[in-house]
């Protein structure tokens, strides 16, 4: 069992085979050792990994993604953005939640929680507008009238489908 | 350029009014002052964070990403410009964005341009305002130009090392010019006319090990290159004919690669021809480790099918092999008659580990003998299984009343179980690398 301390400073005890699905997690508990000592999670509330673990519970022993794979991946466009039954009913929270767990994912560097966060959020940003895109994510339009016209020109070959 | 993951999850807790990765509603919940101040422009939206979610889109909504803020479209652009396909009435437009923004073009790895020189005939500076966008796209890798004729002279002094090339530009002087330039090529499908007479000095095209085109290209491009695949493509059906399959195959043998996959597109109208002509192929390359054959038009009888093992039995170490064709009502797509084809040629070439007719797969497997894809899959995932629950049944065993001849036992089920995995995976592997693929990336 590993002892984690969230920002809010409650405790989780978690199976070390759960916790291990993060990988910072799993380095450091390869770099200290077996240790009663409890890990500090500064960046991650209560409420938050409470949802995580349910992750980590419910994918323990799928085998994790290697490194090079990921490495490959992450410069191309990926394909699909099917999420699978349960994960999507996982995933169905409030956006700040959603905002928050994938804020966690990538800090813990959980690679397939990390995906389905932001597969999710994709799948908010299809078929929006600008406009709606930005209110999603709270951002306030910086780019003149000129500017937008130059943007669009420079991707209009692109919007032929 | 990135910055650490840490910081940035530590800004959005610590100064969690001024995040743009806050969703909106929250903030609208605080009467809506905040949302107003403007404060939160895309400064603190952790970039590779924007990249992962904008990674799942398509050009349809990047285009509407690129608008939202600086980091949007920093992140929208080198998106939408890395793999470039524009449609066809999109490819002039798509040339003067190249040419004229050279901090997009330099994001393009891959370029696909179909030929435009005919609805475009009017536009007579196609072909500076293509060499000038190709000037700019200096990342480029893989470049897919449908352009029939002589004119690589516009690609001279080109920037960029290219891995894959498919292009029906004439294999003219012009062309080996730039061939010459091209010293990082690996991958290539040469689908243009060869003009007479046209040399290739043995030192370009260093690094080829793949290459599709006619027997008259390959003839130029394969002996004392290290071609490890190639893919002969017999478009007239005259060409299907022993003399010239005798004199391809056995120009082919001179590759110093040494060849191992050999692919045949072709025409197929007589059954007799076509056998004296796949009967040259193992007398001239007997040690092919992979041969498919494509029929482009034309049945693939019954006939040729039984006739095949003859085929077969002369390769010496052949493992997989691939049959298709476009005629779905031919003997190859006959299911039942195809059922027991693997098992009946293994017999004559025991090399034998993968057959494909008509895309239903079949590989051998040693316990199981000859299976469809589909069954090892479902194998896999049962030692999978298999596996676990034999893991399980270690960690909850008391070791004490184990015995020693027990876990003797045990163990060597499991490494054989592992090693039987192993094999299996490496097929599947292999099939994986036996699917050639010319020209694309």
């Amino acid at each position: 069992m590993v002892l984690l301390v969230t920002s809010d400073n409650v405790q989780f005890q978690v199976d070390k085979e759960v916790v291990e699905r993060s990988v910072l997690i799993k380095n450091m508990l390869e770099d200290v050792g077996e240790s009663d000592q409890s890990i500090p999670l500064a960046n991650v509330s209560s409420s938050v990994l409470k949802k995580v673990i349910e992750y980590c519970e419910h994918h323990r022993g799928e085998p994790l993604p290697s490194a090079d794979a990921d490495q490959n991946q992450d410069e191309t466009r990926k394909r699909t953005t099917d999420i699978s039954e349960w994960d999507q009913k996982f995933i169905t929270v409030d956006q700040e939640m959603l905002f928050e767990i994938i804020l966690a994912a990538n800090y813990l560097d959980i690679k397939s929680l990390l995906d389905v966060g932001c597969k999710t959020v994709a799948n908010m940003i299809k078929g929006k507008t600008p406009e709606e895109i930005r209110r999603l994510f709270n951002i306030v339009n910086d780019f003149t009238p000129e500017e937008e016209a130059q943007i669009k020109k420079e991707n209009e070959w692109a919007e032929d489908r | 350029m990135q910055q650490k993951p840490f910081v940035m999850h530590n800004v959005g807790h610590m100064e969690r009014n001024s995040s743009a990765f806050r969703p909106s509603h929250s903030i609208q919940s605080q009467d809506g002052s905040q949302a107003a101040s403007g404060s939160h422009s895309g400064i603190t939206t952790p970039p590779e964070l924007i990249h992962h979610i904008l990674a799942y889109l398509g050009n349809a909504d990047l285009v509407n990403t690129a608008i939202v803020n600086p980091t949007f479209r920093g992140v929208s652009q080198r998106m939408i410009y890395r793999n470039v396909e524009p449609t066809e009435n999109m490819v002039i437009p798509c040339l003067r964005c190249l040419a004229s923004y050279p901090h997009l073009a330099s994001c393009t790895r891959a370029l696909v341009l179909s030929d435009v020189t005919r609805p475009y005939d009017v536009f007579s500076n196609y072909f500076n305002l293509l060499r000038r966008a190709l000037l700019n796209a200096s990342s480029l890798m893989d470049l897919t130009l449908l352009l029939d004729g002589h004119y690589a002279k516009y690609l001279h002094g080109c920037s960029f090392r290219l891995r894959s090339l498919t292009t029906t530009l004439a294999w003219d002087c012009d062309f080996i010019k730039w061939m010459s330039e091209q010293t990082e090529l690996q991958n290539a499908m040469f689908g243009g006319r060869f003009a007479r007479d046209t040399i290739l000095p043995c030192d370009i095209l260093p690094k080829l090990t793949r290459v599709s085109s006619s027997p008259l290209i390959l003839a130029a491009v394969v002996p004392n290159r290290k071609i490890k695949e190639v893919e002969i493509c017999l478009v007239q059906h005259e060409l299907f004919k022993d003399d010239i399959l005798n004199t391809a195959s056995n120009i082919l043998s001179y590759s110093t690669g040494p060849l191992t996959a050999l692919q045949i597109i072709t025409y197929l109208s007589n059954t007799q021809d076509a056998l004296a002509a796949l009967m040259t192929i193992p007398k001239n390359l007997p040690t092919l480790d992979s041969f498919a054959f494509c029929s482009s038009h034309g049945a693939i009888t019954q006939e040729l099918l039984d006739a095949f093992p003859d085929v077969l039995s002369g390769f010496k170490c052949l493992r997989s092999l691939t049959l298709m064709s476009r005629n779905k009502s031919d003997a190859l797509h006959d299911k039942i008659f195809t059922a027991n084809l693997a098992s009946k040629w293994h017999k004559l070439c025991p090399s034998l580990q993968s057959v494909s007719l008509a895309g239903s797969i079949w590989l051998h497997n040693s316990r199981h003998g000859w299976v469809t894809l589909g069954d090892l899959e479902r194998l896999l995932r049962e030692r999978q299984g298999r596996l676990l629950s034999r893991e399980k049944y270690w960690k909850e065993v008391d070791p004490k009343t184990l015995s020693l001849e027990e876990v003797k036992k045990r163990t060597e089920e499991d490494q054989e179980e592992v090693e039987h995995g192993n094999r299996m995976q490496r097929q599947m592997d292999m099939l994986q690398d036996s699917l050639l693929q010319f020209g694309g990336p």
